[in-house]
């Protein structure tokens, strides 16, 4: 009776732990990466024969579809540039020049799904941003409407997801060093 | 206490290597398995679906763009005798892309809108062997039987959407019949 209970409470000790460590090395978070350029995270092996188990489970839960490196490279940033978790009960500065691609975008997501809003509004885009004279833009992350490239966010944790589509060769070539935006915290409720 | 329960604790952790390795090997094929199922309720294999533009409500695949229209097709190799046809034309001057991911979530095909030149893109999707192929369309050979086909089309602005949504009705994902 008595080893029963043990091989039982094997059992179960050991499929729950391996279980777990799934859940926290490729379910737990977003898309994964293991190259950092400011708060912005990616990895030159998604969507690729080359990912290994960990990316791949990670792609395949945060990023299904997502396409390979020759196509579109995706940079995804859940803290700010100060490292503070994006919350929406704060409001954010997204602020830079146009990354080198042929076409990007910015799109804010909670639990992986655009973020719910009355507006209908989930991203800014190199065709839609509103740029100063200088070239540079500003996005406003918040949750009360913003005069102008506003991305609406709700309470809770999101994250950011930055398309390159069609990146240029310095790109690919240096990953780490793409001048993406950055991302200030404005202020908090 | 721990001397005696020894074999019984690294037996646990050996089970529990064992079922980390093996979850995190199947994960990614079961939730293509499972989006591949989903998308089933809605058209049956080598059948087109337009989907609206993605919003809030698009719960199908995770982090959908909402500046692009998707376009999909769940393929089926052996459903379809052997290959299937996927095809596009007359598309209009934006980014557009068709891709193809296998049963393991890799992107193993991605043809583009500067790729394609011609706004048309036409091939064949196979097992390894090439079929009887009289129109000598190229022929992409496909890792697994079961995979997706995505195609996906910028909307470079809100005006252009019906003339968008219309173009990427022309896109085919079709078993192929040789002659």
């Amino acid at each position: 009776m008595l080893r029963a209970l043990r091989i039982l409470t094997m059992l179960v000790a050991g499929i729950a732990l391996g279980l777990a460590v799934t859940w926290a090395t490729a379910i737990r978070g977003t898309m994964g990466g293991n190259i950092d350029d400011g708060p912005w995270r990616t990895s030159l092996n998604v969507g690729s024969s080359e990912s290994g188990p960990y990316l791949r489970a990670q792609i395949a839960v945060h990023g299904l579809l997502a396409l390979s490196r020759e196509e579109t490279l995706y940079y995804t940033a859940a803290r700010d540039s100060e490292g503070q978790t994006l919350v929406g009960n704060c409001s954010y500065r997204i602020e830079g020049r146009d990354p080198p691609a042929r076409w990007w975008s910015i799109t804010a997501y909670a639990d992986d799904f655009l973020i719910p809003n009355s507006a209908d509004r989930y991203s800014v885009s190199m065709n839609s941003v509103a740029r100063g004279p200088d070239g540079s833009f500003a996005v406003t992350l918040s949750k009360t409407q913003a005069e102008r490239n506003w991305i609406p966010v709700t309470d809770g944790p999101f994250d950011l997801t930055i398309r390159l589509y069609n990146p240029q060769t310095s790109v690919v070539a240096d990953p780490a060093n793409v001048p993406l935006p950055i991302i200030k915290r404005a202020n908090c409720e | 206490m721990i001397a005696r329960n020894c074999k019984w604790i690294a037996g646990a952790f050996l089970i529990a290597a064992i079922v980390h390795v093996t979850s995190l090997l199947l994960l990614p094929r079961l939730i293509v398995v499972r989006t591949m199922s989903v998308m089933a309720r809605s058209a049956s294999a080598n059948t087109i679906l337009h989907p609206p533009r993605p919003s809030a409500r698009s719960r199908t695949v995770v982090r959908p763009s909402p500046d692009l229209l998707y376009s999909i097709c769940v393929y089926d190799l052996r459903a379809a005798d052997g290959a299937v046809r996927v095809s596009i034309h007359d598309m209009p001057d934006t980014y557009w892309s068709v891709s193809v991911f296998d049963a393991d979530t890799n992107n193993f095909y991605a043809l583009n809108d500067r790729q394609a030149k011609t706004g048309v893109a036409d091939f064949l999707l196979a097992e390894s062997a090439a079929p009887a192929n009289d129109e000598r369309l190229p022929v992409v050979a496909a890792p697994t039987s079961r995979g997706i086909v995505l195609f996906r089309i910028l909307v470079s602005d809100d005006a252009r959407m019906a003339e968008l949504d219309a173009a990427r009705r022309h896109a085919l994902c079709a078993p192929y019949r040789a002659g």
